[in-house]
């Protein structure tokens, strides 16, 4: 089977208008949000995912950030 | 926001909303897909300037993109040229592989990673013993990669498809064993994985429900295929959620439960791609259509049937074909018309002795022998039963089937063989098939 071969460079240009907001709303830092975005994308290329790949790498940019902020022990006052 | 909201102050939104919005906030809170999707909606009306969209994060961002840009360029190189590596690595004789691999720093690329996993799994069928060897060389290729440039965690989610393959290949060979210790290890590298690894866990989830059939715990293997088919429609692989639903059909099959296994068979035939595996869509609409003639459902068996029919021509081999002739007199016998169904039944019951399946040709034989008791011919019910027990006796068919045979015959022959006596038999039999320890009781 052929499978799609995802232009990455025309993923990220079409997902750079929300990354901020992902990356601000997880509390990421700029430098974390890099490798977050490296470590998506290669992943991407090396699966062959049936999935659009657009939806998958904002799922999976999201995925990484919530891991990353439960790693960090997200602070929660009301416990 | 950064902290969690007070019980008051989620209490006060939620008796704000309109019902229309709080079915939307319950459906956010089940759904990680659609929470996902509130972080790029609304979409920007227009595009504000560019350093503003990307705000503190865009230059940062940007030299990402050329690494990037550049291994995806070099991954698919590799793609394309792992066919051709593969040919010559298979060119030499099996012994030298690893030596070649070794001396070859060509051959240390993921395009021929991925090649042979792939490929081990497309033989399995054909030849469990060279699927099993090509996963492993995938395995010896896996530890030839350069985690830096590959990604450690990346390889490991690919050693654990080939463990998966490897076990499936042994399950298929009846080394449940085997299978066991090569699905543990599958589970072993995607712990050391990416940790997302969501088709890996699903292609395991539905070869460990396979082997669980074979072990005969149906219940959980039909647990395991539940959770591959939630988990490959999860990541939009539709087909390989309707291979799963098949074998979960299988498994209904097997446990001897073929009617629970009709909806389910539907359902798949809305998802198998027929372009990427014409002979899955084959063998869920043949074995649906002949589960809803067995269930008594002749016209609608029909009717699947006639829309089959030009599938079935595409596939001129004797194992598809003399099913094709069963089924086609299944569903006339269900229509009642008796004398066209006993020429398509004898016509599909000389295809399979002439194949070489004992089992098949028993399952007919029984058929026609229902056949013949229903219109009360003793004579042909005595020259079936003079065939069938020398037939078996020479072939290779287990000890039991046999002894439920040979039963069989005795009852014929002392004219005591009712519809339900054959009927018991015939039962017994497609039960045994999948269960040689099955004991026949007279």
């Amino acid at each position: 089977m052929d499978w799609p071969r995802p232009d990455v460079g025309q993923l990220l240009d079409q997902l750079q208008p929300v990354l901020e907001r992902i990356f601000r709303g997880y509390g990421i830092d700029v430098r974390e949000a890099a490798t977050i975005v490296e470590e998506s994308c290669r992943t991407l290329i090396a699966k062959r995912l049936p999935q659009d790949p657009l939806v998958w790498l904002l799922h999976d940019i999201i995925a990484r950030c919530e891991r990353s902020r439960e790693e960090k022990g997200f602070e929660d006052p009301s416990s | 926001m950064k902290i969690h909201p007070h019980d008051k102050v989620l209490e006060s939104f939620l008796l704000s909303l309109a019902e229309r919005d709080l079915d939307l906030v319950f459906h956010l809170a089940r759904c990680s897909y659609c929470r996902s999707r509130i972080y790029y909606l609304p979409r920007p009306v227009e595009t504000v300037g560019e350093g503003e969209a990307a705000g503190g994060y865009g230059p940062t961002l940007e030299p990402t993109r050329e690494p990037v840009e550049s291994w995806a360029r070099a991954v698919e190189a590799e793609r394309d040229e792992a066919p051709e590596l593969f040919v010559e690595l298979m060119g030499h004789q099996a012994g030298r592989w690893d030596e070649v691999l070794g001396a070859d720093s060509r051959f240390h690329s993921w395009g021929l990673f991925e090649l042979l996993i792939e490929r081990s799994w497309e033989t399995t069928a054909q030849d469990t013993l060279h699927a099993e060897e090509l996963a492993r060389l995938a395995l010896r290729l896996g530890e030839r990669l350069d985690p830096a440039r590959y990604g450690a965690e990346l390889i490991e989610d690919l050693k654990a498809r080939a463990w998966a393959h490897i076990g499936n290949a042994c399950r298929t060979r009846s080394d449940l064993y085997g299978a066991e210790a090569a699905f543990f290890s599958a589970v072993d590298h995607l712990d050391k994985g990416t940790g997302d690894a969501a088709l890996e866990r699903a292609i395991l989830l539905d070869l460990l429900g396979s082997l669980r059939r074979d072990q005969r715990q149906f219940q959980e293997a039909v647990d395991l295929l539940r959770k591959a088919v939630a988990a490959f429609l999860k990541i939009g692989d539709r087909h390989r959620a309707g291979r799963s639903l098949i074998n979960s059909a299988t498994v209904h099959y097997h446990a001897g439960n073929p009617e629970e296994s009709i909806p389910v068979l539907y359902e798949s035939l809305d998802l198998i791609d027929a372009d990427q595996e014409p002979r899955l869509l084959i063998c869920a609409r043949h074995n649906l259509a002949t589960y809803l003639a067995d269930a008594g459902r002749a016209v609608e068996a029909r009717d699947l049937y006639r829309e089959t029919r030009p599938l079935y021509r595409d596939f001129a081999e004797p194992f598809i074909q003399n099913r094709r002739q069963w089924l086609k007199g299944k569903i006339v016998r269900g229509l009642g018309n008796a004398a066209r169904a006993e020429s398509l039944f004898l016509k599909a019951r000389e295809g399979f002795l002439a194949e070489g399946i004992p089992y098949d040709t028993a399952l007919i034989s029984l058929e026609l022998a229902t056949l013949y008791a229903e219109q009360g011919r003793t004579a042909d019910l005595k020259r079936l039963a003079e065939e069938i027990v020398p037939v078996f006796a020479s072939r290779k068919i287990h000890r039991e089937a046999l002894a439920a045979l040979a039963f069989l015959k005795q009852a014929i022959e002392a004219e005591a063989a009712s519809l339900e006596v054959i009927a018991r038999v015939a039962a017994f039999l497609k039960r045994a098939e999948n269960d040689p320890g099955l004991k026949f009781e007279t």
